[in-house]
């Protein structure tokens, strides 16, 4: 379900009224404000015998005054995805990227991401007003025999005349330079991804 | 907002290190190998290395692609041959350093160190025999490097050892005169270095370690002058504390990464985990040396008073970063004003700012020694010598650890510029003060006594 609304207090303890009125369960939530809007999306379980329509209206009905937009999608209704029989493992990187704005680096990312088979797990960014910055992260999770030192160096080649840097650290260096303990002691890595 | 400035800051936190692990050295126990037999010897020794390292390179090779750090060089070091090769002459001996050229170019290593002695205390005949064979063991070697422990400060020093090695190191430069004397710069003599020190070119597997194990060695010069640049860029008038927090920091930062790095190859290749080394090796980008730090910090020339400073204050914050950034960083790290591989040092000899006294005051402020210094072909064994001890007494003196690796260039005189291949760059030979006039002193011989 995603919820776009206006951003002004009171919403969630609105949508969360809504949700249990109907006797629906959240398992997963992502939240955001973007510019002006409170954006959401979740994933929910809601009794057997509800109605999609009926669950929407009332989420609306109740969300009225932040006038909610809602959608809503069954999984159970929705053909199969493409499931590849055996799934790989994949290491997950952080990419970062910054630098003065122009149109098309997100798009140049995205492209050479596809083309190694690159899934991405999460992506923030934002550019500044002030002086036309902008900063982009991503995680990633890569697939096996893809060069982290090679897809930056390509990365880094393509953007660096535009001023823009930038990185790609696997989380396992992160977590060496964020937790206190040394490494050997911290190694508790991410499980990975399929 | 979804995202304000502090967003920005903290992932700007996220930037890439300039970092490159300059080595990784896999240590292997040979012990075991010791026959009476030449053949024997060397064909186990051979296939040990193999056997042990014949993965390495490729492990190397997929853990730098996983982490996205580049490894600059691989190397092997083997217990002391000294203490696997006993009984053997000089030409035996000069077999035993080809096995290992064999063995490492197998592999595909660049370096493999343990041709090594220790002669602190006196010179065993084994140990004389390996002296001999410097000469023709170097000069027809390519990966080979050797090292000899010529005194600690618990034992003194031994003079004869080094009036000995002297006269070898000149021999050595001699049989390899058509390459300028190469084969001397693979010659390093130690002082308060048990020869166990993982991280220096004579390197070998010392005491007190497993069977196998690795080591990993950080150039910290880019990562210290990348921080310093950006920290100066933030504040042109920043102190002196605040820009040794940004060494430490940098230097925290790429220990954490490089102990990562060793630690997966260490498990892939079933090996311990040895060692963490952050040292100020200049690395192949231009201005990633230790005098392009010295400018930053604001003195203009390498040599100029408040060289020693400035020098004292990058290693030290230098070891406080690794320190707190790793169990197993080894205290071993040390400043290295390599004239052939430093394009500033090499540059301040050509044009006659850098002499040779102050490449000296300069080793005794932080740095490990005198390091890859060219000197004339015609300077004498003793003055060669008393350089020598002059280093290793200091080092003796002040509790700290010494590596010399000089080359007398055979054929050229003060001023003549000279040329290696594999080297980065051109430098100057450069010219000695008071040539042979120690001569006497150091014919007397003997031992220095330790220091109390």
């Amino acid at each position: 379900m995603t919820v776009l609304a206006a951003n002004r207090v009171g919403i969630l303890a609105a949508l969360s009224n809504a949700l249990d009125e109907l006797g629906g369960n959240m398992l997963d939530v992502s939240q955001a404000v973007i510019q002006e809007f409170f954006t959401m999306i979740l994933a929910a379980e809601f009794p057997e015998e509800r109605d999609p329509e009926v669950i929407v209206d009332h989420i609306r009905a109740v969300c009225r005054p932040f006038g909610a937009e809602v959608a809503l999608k069954n999984p159970d209704d929705e053909p199969p995805f493409d499931l590849v029989e055996e799934p790989i493992p994949r290491q997950r990187y952080v990419l970062t990227a910054a630098g003065q704005d122009r149109p098309g680096v997100l798009r140049f990312i995205a492209h050479r991401l596809a083309q190694d088979d690159i899934m991405l797990l999460d992506l923030q960014g934002m550019r500044r007003e002030s002086d036309h910055s902008f900063l982009a992260s991503m995680e990633l999770a890569v697939p096996p025999g893809v060069d982290a030192l090679k897809l930056r160096n390509d990365l880094d080649n393509e953007f660096r005349a535009n001023g823009i840097t930038i990185a790609l650290q696997h989380r396992r260096v992160l977590a060496a330079l964020a937790h206190p303990e040394p490494v050997g002691f911290n190694t508790v890595s991410p499980p990975p991804v399929y | 907002m979804a995202h304000n400035d502090s967003f920005f800051s903290a992932l700007q936190q996220l930037r890439q290190l300039p970092l490159d692990v300059r080595t990784i050295t896999l240590g292997i126990n040979v012990s075991d190998c010791h026959n009476h037999s030449l053949h024997t010897l060397c064909e186990s020794l051979y296939q040990r290395i193999i056997s042990k390292a014949e993965r390495l390179t490729s492990v190397c090779g997929e853990v730098s692609s996983l982490f996205g750090v580049p490894i600059m060089q691989r190397r092997i070091v083997v217990t002391p041959i000294d203490r696997v090769a006993q009984g053997f002459v000089a030409t035996d001996l000069v077999n035993v350093a080809k096995t290992l050229e064999g063995a490492a170019a197998q592999v595909r290593v660049d370096r493999i160190g343990g041709y090594a002695a220790d002669v602190q205390h006196g010179i065993s005949s084994s140990a004389r025999e390996m002296i001999a064979s410097l000469p023709a063991a170097l000069s027809q070697t390519v990966r080979v490097r050797a090292a000899m422990h010529v005194g600690t400060t618990e034992s003194g020093v031994n003079m004869d050892a080094i009036a000995l090695l002297a006269d070898a190191l000149k021999q050595t430069a001699q049989a390899d005169s058509e390459r300028n004397g190469d084969a001397a710069a693979k010659l390093v003599i130690l002082a308060n270095n048990a020869t166990g020190h993982p991280h220096l070119t004579g390197a070998c597997l010392g005491d007190g370690w497993g069977d196998l194990v690795v080591h990993v060695g950080i150039g910290a010069a880019s990562l210290i002058r990348h921080a310093l640049v950006e920290r100066l860029a933030q504040d042109p008038k920043a102190p002196l504390h605040e820009l040794a927090a940004e060494i430490q920091t940098a230097v925290f930062q790429s220990t954490r990464t490089a102990e990562l790095v060793g630690r997966e190859i260490a498990s892939r290749l079933g090996a311990d985990f040895g060692s963490v080394d952050v040292s100020l090796a200049p690395t192949r980008r231009p201005d990633d040396s230790v005098a392009a730090l010295l400018t930053l910090l604001g003195i203009e020339q390498v040599g100029a008073p408040g060289t020693a400073t400035a020098l004292t204050l990058i290693l030290n914050a230098v070891r406080a970063g690794a320190a707190f950034a790793s169990c197993a960083a080894g205290g071993y790290s040390r400043i290295m004003l390599s004239v052939l591989e430093d394009s500033n040092l090499a540059a301040a000899t050509k044009s006659k700012e850098l002499t040779f006294d102050q490449l000296c005051m300069a080793a005794n402020a932080g740095s490990g020694g005198l390091d890859l210094v060219s000197l004339p072909g015609d300077t004498d064994v003793a003055t060669l010598a008393a350089i020598i001890s002059d280093q290793v007494s200091f080092a003796v003196l002040n509790h700290r650890p010494v590596a010399i690796r000089i080359i007398p260039v055979p054929g050229k005189r003060a001023g003549d510029g000279v040329t290696y291949a594999g080297m980065m760059n051109d430098a100057v030979i450069l010219p000695i003060r008071g040539t042979g006039l120690s001569k006497s002193f150091i014919e007397r011989g003997g031992r220095l006594p330790p220091v109390r």
